[in-house]
């Protein structure tokens, strides 16, 4: 609990981990590494209500510098680390500074995937604040272009989400993803058609099925080329195809890397006890299954940050298989949220129902065993609550049904009525 | 003794909260926030501010 504990990356992993520490008592030097100038910000709202709003860009802050000043975290910001000698104990950052830690906490987060059809002007991803500002600034320029054609390639969470939100602005909107339905590998291609239809009922353009065989540029357009031959004439291109873990910096450090830095299952990087990682970066293996297994949620890296925090400071440890997967999108009119791993169950039912903008309903996938393994829930959040503890506990899916069926759906009670 | 407060304008019913400190804090019929108990014992400060560093939207607080 003395010494420096050293965070490289100060996304929501990283300043949840330095601000875990200080909760749980370590009285070191606390310092925070990060390679963007701008104050810690929060990324969910970049790809939501951030590129809708007009005005001044304003992002929400993991931390305020009052904060930091009074738990005494150190912000390094603006500084990138490039190499990691483990033996000495020592992260070199790209001006030549050398850090000495005592403990140390890779939270480098991921990138956006690459466009692979190369980088052409209104061609771009959304991974960061400086993305933000400029797909906004490039969305809300739309409406003096005659025409203006906003074509998303990826209909993941954050294709979805930037397609809702340039439909806000009132633009035209085409989505593209080689799945035949979007979030098929998620929640399976039946439901992932009920995001098709979500799409479709807010006038978006979709084409599903097919994949991008090329984006080149013609006078002041973007010509996207679909493998069925379909072309499309684009004033603006975001491409949302994933992302990949900030790794490169660890080469030649001797620490496991794959998918992300290996970790065992409290988040120390396999062989290296002074070394952990946590969110996007971080690989831990999963306790049950023994399978190390990268996620890219902002639940789990909150998660992964007080537990190697508690785990830092001698605190006893919860138990990490209480931790199911939880993620969230807000798309047009719904308020989405998946839990658990729906890809794990095999037979699905519905709780309630899809009926566009009044829709309220609860997915339960089960295995065959009639273990609840994962859920959707649409514009419900008693159930998504829960569907989680549910699913923590292994619950029978017929006990999970019941319950949601008589404590939320029969007592058809008033709003502001006890429960 | 410490409190917990929270802003129920802010609140958009994620629940982690909820999972973080479920003696202190639930969620209503329509998916906002309301706390149990505002009183924060010294054996659930820890929880507390768990629940208050995983609330996406900043809807919560420790104060004292």
């Amino acid at each position: 609990m003395n010494g420096t504990a050293l965070v490289i990356g100060a996304s929501v992993a990283g300043i949840r981990t330095a601000q875990a520490l200080r909760s749980e008592g370590w009285r070191g030097r606390v310092i925070v590494v990060g390679d963007e100038s701008h104050l810690p910000y929060d990324r969910p709202p970049l790809s939501k209500q951030m590129l809708t709003v007009r005005g001044e860009v304003r992002p929400t802050p993991l931390i305020t510098e009052h904060e930091a000043a009074a738990r005494e975290i150190e912000l390094m910001l603006g500084a990138r680390a490039v190499r990691l000698d483990s033996t000495r104990k020592q992260v070199v950052l790209e001006d030549g500074r050398e850090l000495s830690y005592d403990q140390l906490v890779i939270a480098t987060g991921a990138s956006a995937r690459p466009s692979p059809w190369g980088q052409l002007p209104r061609l771009q991803v959304l991974r960061g604040l400086d993305d933000c500002i400029g797909l906004r600034r490039a969305l809300q320029d739309e409406d003096r272009v005659d025409h203006g054609h906003v074509v998303v390639v990826g209909a993941g969470f954050i294709g979805s989400e930037v397609a809702a939100a340039a439909r806000a602005l009132d633009l035209r909107v085409s989505i593209v993803d080689p799945l035949p339905a979007p979030l098929g590998r998620v929640v399976g291609p039946e439901v992932g058609g009920e995001f098709t239809r979500l799409h479709h009922r807010h006038a978006v353009e979709t084409h599903f099925g097919s994949g991008v065989a090329s984006v080149t540029r013609s006078a002041d357009r973007l010509c996207v080329l679909l493998d069925d031959g379909t072309d499309l004439s684009a004033t603006v291109v975001v491409v949302g195809i994933g992302a990949t873990p900030n790794v490169e910096w660890l080469a030649g450090s001797g620490l496991t890397l794959g998918d992300g830095v290996l970790c065992d299952a409290e988040g120390r990087a396999v062989g290296e006890p002074d070394v952990s990682a946590v969110g996007d970066v971080a690989c831990w293996t999963d306790l049950d299954t023994g399978i190390p297994r990268r996620v890219e949620h902002w639940t789990r890296a909150v998660e992964q940050a007080n537990h190697v925090g508690r785990r830092l400071c001698g605190a006893t440890l919860e138990n990490v298989e209480q931790s199911v997967e939880y993620v969230w999108s807000d798309l047009y009119d719904w308020k989405t949220h998946i839990i658990g791993r729906p890809m794990d169950g095999s037979r699905v039912e519905t709780v309630g129902e899809f009926d566009g903008a009044n829709t309220k309903a609860a997915v339960l996938y089960a295995d065959e065993q009639g273990v609840l393994r994962g859920s959707l829930t649409v514009n419900w959040p008693r159930a998504m609550l829960l569907l989680r503890k549910a699913i923590a506990q292994r619950a029978d899916v017929r006990a999970t049904r019941d319950l949601i069926e008589t404590k939320l759906l029969l007592p058809r009670s008033s709003p502001g009525m006890p429960r | 003794m410490p409190v917990i407060r929270a802003d129920r304008t802010k609140c958009e019913g994620y629940g982690n909260c909820v999972i973080a400190a479920p003696e202190l804090v639930d969620v209503d019929h329509e998916g906002v926030v309301v706390v149990l108990q505002e009183q924060i014992p010294e054996s659930a400060l820890g929880r507390a501010e768990n629940a208050v560093r995983s609330c996406p939207v900043s809807a919560l607080r420790v104060d004292g």
